[in-house]
């Protein structure tokens, strides 16, 4: 055997462990509900196949499909841009040679790597509508009317949406800092030299140069935004009634709770349709903001 | 090959033991864990040739795991399982009826209006572990401090609220820092019960929802008032966040609580709490609930025989007084051993018998397939009442149109 047939084979078998787990259980998986989607199934019947009934259920019949769109859209709209702005804002203070410099950038990220569960369990403490830190806080600055945070409906979706910025927050930072740090620091000087002041150099020279880190940052958000889960399920159950239900948890819910598989795949493929029209649309729509060198 | 391997397991494992091995699951916290050992360590004592592998899941994936394990057709022997007719009508559970004629099981003195709910057209699917009796737990200290009398069987709701009035404190800025009574969400119906309202026409064979009606509209909206205008009972969307309710009572945070005797050994942590058992208060009518989960065999199980005589320990008078000596379960199983067994816990046999004058006052859920969903729905629904969002009118106007759909999508049995 040569030596190129001998690196080829080795190559083959280094990818076969992993090639075989995604061919199962990702691509596996992917063909499997698909086929699902179109089929009753409770897991212990046989499947009876209904055609695009599951579908038109979903779009014309299912108000509690309606509303966890609506309450999930919310949620998007409500984290996203918030965690991109606050995410660039922080990176901003943070690549600067301020004091506690290091501090301040471990509190930003340490959320990120804190399990959701663990989190929640506090954040339930903090939103505490008697004895909670935000509403004794609230209190203190003179607010008379508290919001009941959790068992609001009208403030829940609102409670999971600032445990998601909090959460999140560094992840959005960490990836500004890394994008500002590459931009040359010639351009910087260039900018100096031809008298820009510091808000022209912002906007003229971070932002362009930026851009292609803005991009991916809110891609990625609205892609994970979109599957809010773990948040709710564990800080509100979903509640009170329907407030704080996504869509990701009502397919948890007909999937694993009402085993209603056909069902839950359909609903996955919904919103694998949702998540890739908005991430099309924003590719679509990065030529005329992102600008690449 | 894979074959090959599995064949020369077997030939391991034959060698190694010829005892017949069934799988024995159920759900459960580990405190939960010591009548299951318990029951298991006594059967295999008495019968050398079977060997009990006990199989143990938190309730959260409890179902999950069953299921996919029925999917793959490979279901634990014998399980614990509840709303036993919705699984039997997808054939998973054997027919228990020729095993209890052939070996003449003491069936009779299962609680009849309980097994029923274990009953699928007319054959026994299963047999229940207890009934989930309710009852009202009181803290003496703070009834003391109070000035208010013990509850007892002249308690009707009106006595009930004044004393939750009076047993709740509050701070300078209003907060309440001692609540009167702690509410569970998903114990509703037990309310509708007691002011005489029904959730169906017919629990046997519901055909109609009847939440709209005057007596569950009340009922609904006395808990609601409970909570919202007399703020004597903590949110109930916000005990999450306290805490569970037997955590509450067990602080000595609330006076009462109304819940199911497995708390009691939560209770019995506080060495200083000193606490009390008392019937429900009334309104109409004495109503409990009367349910509860129980075991069944496994259609395709490979030992049935073997898995029937674990279950004739399990269910018979020995395992029903193995769980009623923990001091857990109300028994669904009633002889002497195990009233016996159950009112010998604290705090006082007296105290204890009253679970079971309370069992007698037990209402079933009603028995139609989908009956969870749609109970969860309702429950869900609920919380608009109880946050104040909504009226008790309102949302039971619009539940009872949805749950009359639901009824008819689901069918019978």
């Amino acid at each position: 055997m040569t030596l190129r047939r001998k690196e080829t084979l080795a190559a083959w078998l280094f990818l076969l462990p992993g090639f075989v787990g995604f061919a199962i259980f990702v691509f596996g998986a992917v063909v499997f509900s698909s086929v699902l989607s179109f089929f009753e199934w409770d897991m212990l019947t046989k499947p009876t196949f209904v055609g695009l009934r599951n579908f038109t259920k979903l779009f014309l019949e299912d108000k509690t499909f309606h509303l966890v769109f609506r309450n999930t859209l919310w949620f998007v709209l409500g984290t996203v841009p918030t965690r991109v702005l606050l995410g660039l804002i922080f990176a901003l203070i943070l690549v600067r040679n301020i004091p506690g410099r290091t501090f301040f950038r471990a509190a930003i990220f340490l959320p990120v790597i804190i399990p959701t569960v663990a989190a929640a369990m506090v954040w339930r403490w903090i939103f505490n509508a008697d004895f909670g830190l935000l509403n004794d806080f609230l209190y203190q600055i003179g607010v008379s009317n508290l919001p009941r945070w959790l068992s609001d409906p009208k403030w829940a979706l609102v409670a999971i949406m600032i445990l998601s910025v909090w959460k999140d927050v560094g992840f959005s930072t960490v990836m500004f800092m890394a994008g500002l740090q590459s931009i040359p620091t010639t351009m910087y000087e260039a900018a100096k030299l031809d008298g820009a002041n510091a808000w022209k150099t912002f906007v003229r020279i971070t932002m362009p140069l930026l851009s292609p880190t803005t991009f991916f940052v809110i891609v990625i958000n609205v892609i994970s935004s979109f599957q809010v889960f773990d948040q709710a399920y564990v800080l509100t159950g979903g509640g009170p009634g329907n407030a704080t239900n996504t869509i990701v948890y009502y397919i948890y819910n007909n999937a694993f709770q009402w085993f209603r598989m056909g069902y839950a795949a359909a609903i996955a493929w919904v919103l694998f349709g949702i998540i890739f029209i908005a991430t099309f649309v924003q590719f679509r729509y990065q030529r005329k903001w992102v600008y690449y060198e | 090959m894979r074959k090959l391997v599995v064949v020369l397991l077997c030939v391991v494992a034959l060698s190694m033991f010829s005892a017949t091995k069934i799988r024995f699951s159920f759900w459960g916290s580990p405190a939960e864990l010591p009548p299951y050992q318990e029951i298991v360590k006594q059967f295999e004592a008495e019968n050398p040739d079977i060997k009990v592998e006990i199989i143990n899941y938190p309730w959260s994936t409890y179902f999950d795991k069953i299921q996919a394990m029925m999917a793959a057709e490979d279901a634990p022997d014998v399980m614990f399982l509840h709303t036993i007719p919705s699984w039997a009508a997808k054939g998973v559970l054997e027919d228990l009826t020729p095993y209890i004629e052939k070996s003449n099981f003491p069936v009779s003195a299962y609680n009849q209006e309980l097994l029923s709910t274990f009953m699928y057209k007319g054959r026994i699917y299963g047999f229940p572990r207890d009934n989930d009796t309710t009852v009202l737990f009181y803290n003496k200290d703070l009834f003391d401090e109070a000035g208010v009398p013990y509850p007892d069987y002249s308690w009707d709701w009106q006595k009930f609220l004044d004393a939750a009035r009076k047993l709740t404190k509050r701070d300078a800025r209003g907060r309440v820092i001692q609540w009167g009574v702690v509410l569970e969400r998903n114990k509703w119906h037990l309310w509708i019960h007691m002011n005489g309202g029904r959730i169906v026409d017919n629990y046997d064979s519901p055909t109609k929802c009847t939440l709209n009606e005057r007596a569950a509209v009340e009922a609904i909206q006395f808990i609601a008032d409970l909570i919202l205008n007399y703020k004597v009972a903590p949110s109930i969307a916000e005990l999450a966040q306290l805490g569970s309710s037997a955590e509450l009572f067990t602080t000595g945070r609330v006076a009462m609580v109304l819940t199911n005797a497995a708390q009691i050994n939560m209770f019995l942590t506080n060495k200083s709490l000193r606490f009390g058992v008392a019937p429900l208060p009334y309104k109409v009518t004495r109503s409990n609930t009367l349910g509860g989960a129980g075991f069944v065999m496994y259609s395709k199980s490979k030992n049935k025989d073997a898995a029937w005589k674990f279950m004739q320990f399990l269910c018979g008078p020995k395992g029903q007084a193995i769980f009623a000596k923990s001091g857990d379960a109300v028994p669904a199983m009633r002889t002497p051993e195990t009233v016996k067994a159950f009112v010998s816990n604290p705090p006082s046999e007296q105290e204890r018998l009253i679970f079971f004058t309370e069992t007698g006052f037990g209402v079933k859920f009603p028995q139609i397939p989908g009956w969870w969903e749609i109970f969860e729905y309702v429950t869900r629904e609920l919380d608009y009442v109880w946050t104040g969002q909504k009226s008790a009118v309102e949302v039971l106007e619009y539940v009872t149109e949805e749950v009359n759909k639901m009824i008819k999508k689901f069918g019978t049995w």
